[in-house]
């Protein structure tokens, strides 16, 4: 009995050679910079010598400059993800409803932006709202301005370029939970005396909250972590945590302070979408269990 | 019946509106990948929309442009190499997240996929800090290390999908036959997920082709990627060779992603 166990497991850990590969993968090129960019941002070596230290991180919170980042990040990624809602919930809803081949097409409308690189979709934005730009250019010709209006550079490019590339990752999963309701509960709530409005509230949105939870988690952590979009649409006076963590890597090389400028990315990431997710967890709870 | 009819008209014209909403989100998706493929037809230096002429002239600027020709040789060749070694190490590791049952493999496998949720710059500077200042890596080789580390977890979000659903009496069938284990993966597991391998194979060279946020980190000048070459020129000037060169990033990974869509669905492996 024991024995075969014994032998079972051998042979178990023989196969699990299978593993190995992947492992060394991530180990080597994911787990490993990743852990080396946290120690390097909270140790000063002097000398030879290695000394704990919070000098980075204090540098960043005792700075108005950064904390305004900071906030903009995080500011114009909700704007963006409440902007893609808005926007992907009908969509979703429309992409569920049809069947056959309008449904083809409409995946594919939404699947391909998804396929095609964020620096041909910022490019094209740049070529329409820059000053010579498809917009300006309509504008001006019907009369409606006098001189270009300063829409590049500006935060509402990067709300634009954000929504426009994220969009498809709030409609799929949106979609993905309104597909999974069982039709009999609309007929069941409309039998029942209720009104579009009142299907939409109490049964289609919040049969649909795993999608928008799903779908609004990944566009937040992407808006904020995107680099090319604030990059290239905010001008390279409107600063982002993005383009902070390239400057301080790549052009100012104070290797420290930008992994701490990662960290902190990462960790405020992290932290506002526990509490996004438990929100919106409690709010159903009580939506479903006090009426 | 009659409980409907009230609604009725309420309802076609929502659904209308609906539609008609639909079609504006789905302009508004297309359009500015439409006005780079259209700007790259212009005939004139500047970029203009609608474009001024028609021709391929920025096409063969390009291509017979040193720093773009060389960087799309630099792309092609990390895309293919790094899908080779992600796919055989994905696959693998797929097999055993699959087949084996140990503890914690529910914790591996979220490991395996965790590169999905981490940030590309942040993944890029922690990777452009442990390898290539220190000397450790070249440029070109932590470009293709990147970029395996971040194709793998979708060709395992694949293939645990596709191994899944594998029926696995048909090997036992064969080894009942006399095959032994790795013949009967050899001559009838292979063969049968085949199609599935080849798509992730082509998913994760497009993640490869098209990755700036990595790239931009780890290029150096002597391997520049394709993207890293347009993202460098674009924040330059907008020359309509800018407009050529997006289009042709983007005919190459459609010509892939219809493969991966003949072989694995699109769907699928975009993730829904």
């Amino acid at each position: 009995m024991i024995a075969a166990t014994a032998g079972r497991g051998a042979r178990n850990l023989s196969r699990g050679v299978v593993l190995l590969p992947a492992v060394i993968v991530i180990v080597g090129v994911v787990l490993a910079p990743l852990f080396a960019l946290f120690i390097g941002s909270i140790i000063d070596t002097q000398g030879d010598q290695g000394v704990l230290t919070s000098r980075n991180y204090v540098r960043f919170f005792s700075d108005p400059f950064f904390l305004g980042v900071l906030w903009r990040t995080y500011r114009v990624a909700a704007i963006a993800t409440l902007i893609c809602l808005v926007i992907g919930w009908p969509v979703a809803y429309q992409l569920s409803r049809t069947a056959g081949r309008a449904r083809l097409y409409l995946t594919l409308v939404v699947l391909v932006p998804l396929l095609i690189s964020v620096v041909v979709r910022v490019f094209g934005w740049v070529v329409i709202l820059g000053p010579q730009g498809l917009l300006n250019n309509t504008l001006e010709a019907l009369g409606l301005i006098d001189a270009p209006l300063p829409l590049l550079f500006s935060e509402t490019a990067v709300i634009i370029g954000s929504v426009h590339t994220f969009l498809p990752l709030m409609i799929l999963p949106i979609a993905a939970a309104l597909d999974n309701i069982d039709p009999s509960l609309l007929r069941a709530a409309r039998n029942l005396g209720a009104g579009p409005r009142q299907v939409f509230l109490r049964v289609l949105f919040p049969l649909s909250m795993p999608g928008v939870v799903a779908g609004s988690v990944i566009t937040f952590g992407l808006c904020a972590s995107a680099y090319v979009i604030p990059a290239l649409l905010g001008g390279s006076r409107l600063k982002f945590m993005s383009t902070l963590i390239f400057q301080y890597n790549i052009v100012v090389l104070d290797w420290t302070f930008g992994g701490a400028l990662s960290v902190i990315l990462v960790a405020i990431t992290v932290a506002l979408v526990a509490i996004y997710s438990r929100l919106v967890e409690r709010l159903l709870f009580r939506g479903v269990f006090q009426r | 019946m009659s409980p409907r009819a009230p609604s009725d008209r309420w309802g076609k014209r929502s659904a209308r509106l609906l539609g008609a909403f639909t079609v504006a989100v789905c302009i508004f998706l297309i359009s500015p990948i439409l006005v780079v493929f259209l700007s790259s037809l212009t005939t004139v230096e500047y970029v203009s929309f609608p474009p001024v002429g028609l021709s391929l002239r920025w096409y063969a600027e390009v291509l017979s442009n040193d720093e773009f020709s060389g960087s799309l040789l630099v792309s092609l060749r990390i895309a293919l190499m790094s899908a080779a070694i992600a796919t055989s190490a994905g696959v693998l590791a797929a097999i055993g997240i699959v087949r084996l049952r140990f503890p914690g493999r529910d914790a591996l496998n979220s490991l395996f996929l965790s590169p999905l949720v981490i940030p590309g710059i942040v993944l890029g500077a922690a990777i452009l800090q442990l390898y290539a200042r220190s000397g450790v890596a070249s440029s070109s080789f932590s470009l293709l290390l990147a970029h395996i580390a971040i194709g793998m977890p979708y060709v395992i979000r694949l293939m645990v999908g596709s191994l899944t659903g594998f029926d696995q009496r048909l090997e036992l069938a064969a080894q009942n036959l006399g095959a032994s284990p790795v013949t009967a993966f050899r001559r009838i597991t292979l063969p049968i997920l085949f199609p599935s391998i080849a798509g992730a194979a082509a998913f994760s060279f497009i993640i490869s082709f098209e990755d700036v946020n990595l790239s931009l980190f780890l290029a150096s000048p002597q391997a520049t990627t394709f993207p890293v070459r347009i993202f460098t020129y674009m924040s330059q000037e907008s020359s309509p060779i800018v407009s050529a060169a997006g289009s042709l990033l983007v005919l190459i990974v459609l010509i892939v992603a219809i493969v991966v869509d003949r072989l694995v669905g699109l769907a699928r492996a975009v993730g829904k």
